[in-house]
Formats: C-alpha cells, sequence, structure tokens
C-alpha cells in the first residue's frame, strides 16, 4: 500500500526489485551486450536504471541459474569486453515471464479503473 | 557461499567478491567481517566486477606457482635473519606492542624465533601446497594460497619490528604498518590471480571466436 510513510522512490526502488530479471533479460535478448552497456541502457529508462552494484551480481545470478551465458570478445575500442546473452533456457524464461507480466498489467489496470 | 564449501574456497569468496560492491563481507571463519579486496580493485578501476566466471577457476598454474613465491620468500627470509642475526640480537625481544607503537610485552628470544618461524614457514607450506595441487579447485587455491600469503607477510613483518634498534622507542607507525603487511601482498595477490584468470578466458574465447 502505499501511503505518506512510503515515499516515492522507496515504492519505485521496490518495483525495480522485481522487474529487473524481466528488464535485463528483454534487453539481452534484443542484443547481446557488456555490463557496463547494459547499465547505460538502463539508465536511458529512469524508472528502471540501477546501478553497477546491482547489475553485476544480477547478471552473476542469472548465469548461475543458467539463463545467461558469457563470451569475452574483442572491441573496437579498448580491451575485450564480456558479453551477455541468453541461453535456450533464459528464453524460455523471458517469455514465461512476460506472460506472467501481461497478466499482471491486465489485472492491476482493471483494478485501479475499478477503484 | 554454501554449507559444502571448503574453507579455502570460503576464504577465496570472501575477500574476492568483485561483483559484490559491498566492502565487508561475513567472515570466512569466526564472527565478524573480512574486506572484500575484490570490491576495492573495482572501484579503484583495476579490474571489472565481472572479469571471471568463476573467480580463479580459469587461473593458470603458473600463476598460483608464482603466487607462493612471495610467502616462501618471506619464510626464506625468517630463517636466514634468525640464522645470521640471531646469536646478535638481545635475550627479550618484543611481543606485544600498544596503540601508540610502545612495547608493551616481551618474550624470550628462543619462543619469539619459534612464533616467527611458525608464522611464515607453515604458511609458506600451506601456499606451496595449493600452488602445486592442480586437482585442486582454482577457488579454494586461491583462497590457501590468500591465507598462506597473509600469515606469512605478517610474521615476516613481526620478525622486522622484533629485531627494531631502540625497541623502547615509540613508533607510531607499527600498527599501520602491520596492517599494511597483513592486506597489501594478500589483495594484490588475488589481484594477480584474478587478472591471470581473466586473461585465460580471454584467450579461450578469442580463440573460439575465430
Amino acid at each position: 500500500m502505499v501511503n505518506e510513510e512510503i515515499p516515492k522512490e522507496v515504492w519505485g526502488t521496490q518495483i525495480r526489485k522485481g522487474l529487473a530479471d524481466l528488464a535485463v533479460l528483454t534487453l539481452l535478448a534484443r542484443e547481446s551486450t557488456y555490463g557496463s552497456d547494459l547499465v547505460s541502457r538502463l539508465a536511458a529508462h529512469p524508472a528502471l536504471a540501477m546501478a553497477s552494484g546491482t547489475v553485476y551480481p544480477l547478471l552473476n545470478r542469472l548465469k548461475a541459474a543458467g539463463l545467461l551465458s558469457t563470451r569475452w570478445q574483442e572491441s573496437p575500442l579498448g580491451p575485450p569486453r564480456k558479453y551477455y546473452s541468453l541461453t535456450p533456457e533464459g528464453n524460455r524464461a523471458l517469455e514465461a515471464m512476460r506472460a506472467s507480466w501481461k497478466d499482471v498489467v491486465t489485472d492491476l489496470t482493471n483494478i485501479l479503473e475499478e477503484s | 557461499m554454501t554449507g559444502s564449501e571448503s574453507l579455502g574456497e570460503r576464504a577465496a569468496h570472501t575477500w574476492w567478491a568483485p561483483a559484490n560492491p559491498r566492502l565487508f563481507l561475513p567472515r570466512a571463519l569466526g564472527i565478524g567481517w573480512d574486506l572484500n579486496f575484490g570490491a576495492v580493485a573495482v572501484k579503484l578501476g583495476l579490474i571489472e566486477p565481472d572479469a571471471e566466471n568463476v573467480p580463479f577457476e580459469s587461473t593458470p598454474d603458473s600463476a598460483f606457482r608464482l603466487a607462493a613465491v612471495l610467502p616462501v620468500a618471506c619464510a626464506a627470509a625468517t630463517i636466514a635473519h634468525y640464522g645470521v642475526r640471531g646469536r646478535s640480537l638481545p635475550e627479550e625481544l618484543p611481543s606485544n606492542w600498544g596503540l601508540t607503537g610502545n612495547v608493551t610485552r616481551k618474550t624470550s628470544k628462543r619462543v619469539a624465533a619459534w612464533a616467527d618461524l611458525g608464522l611464515t614457514v607453515l604458511p609458506a607450506g600451506l601456499a606451496c601446497w595449493a600452488a602445486s595441487h592442480r586437482d585442486t579447485p582454482g577457488p579454494e587455491r586461491a583462497g590457501l594460497v590468500a591465507t598462506g600469503t597473509m600469515l606469512a607477510t605478517v610474521g615476516a613483518a613481526t620478525t622486522v619490528l622484533r629485531s627494531l634498534p631502540n625497541p623502547e622507542k615509540k613508533r607510531w607507525w607499527i600498527g599501520p604498518a602491520l596492517l599494511k603487511a597483513a592486506f597489501v601482498p594478500v589483495g594484490a595477490t588475488l589481484l594477480g590471480l584474478a587478472l591471470a584468470g581473466r586473461a585465460a578466458e580471454i584467450e579461450r574465447d578469442l580463440a573460439t571466436n575465430d
């Protein structure tokens, strides 16, 4: 429940925590990329912006769960970079998350409109 | 950390967790916190948070052998010190210092020598054992080498501090020097092992990309 005792940023953080996996997997499904680029891409969406201290442990966790794979690749600028990609299992997890997210949005929209 | 991890693996995971931004993590053994050297290295821009898939898993044998050189050198220097200068040292040597660097307790030369030799030779042996056991998982080897390095460098530093002339003189820098001896070499060792692991991962991945 949102009330005056829960500032907007705290509420936003709680939502971000729940949706971080979905946001990261969706961005990586579009295109493989490296950690700092992923942080920049998330920063382009202020509601989903996360610090690198949040993103890297999250990537580690998704990798340990078998949803991501990594590979070093040469960079045209500077040293090689570690790129993250979705594994087949990651793609399946993303599909399931998307379906759940659509259900949540539909149901929550209905509740908000009713009120 | 998991319950099935060996002490060496737990030490490595506590001391080197670059993806975790927290500078202090719960200790591998006992209560309290340990410094997360991985987070320090990331903050100093020395390594990426995701430089290795699993820290030290890809670190080559040659890096572990090289890392064991420092504790062995500390042990050799301590043996040489007591072998060469032992007879000329006072019969009593400092064994404890206060916060301001003043000597608060002394012990016999024999006890001091055995303590310093034990604190350098045994850890050096531990580091050598870990460096030479190829079948042992990398994180465990790194944890054991780091533990051996920390103990051996503290032992060698204590040997030097005991042997300073005018032991009654207050030396404010003794505490910081011991802390530096405990943390800087082990941090540098872990960073070196992680950079070697990173280089091995890059070499492997770029080779298969071609």
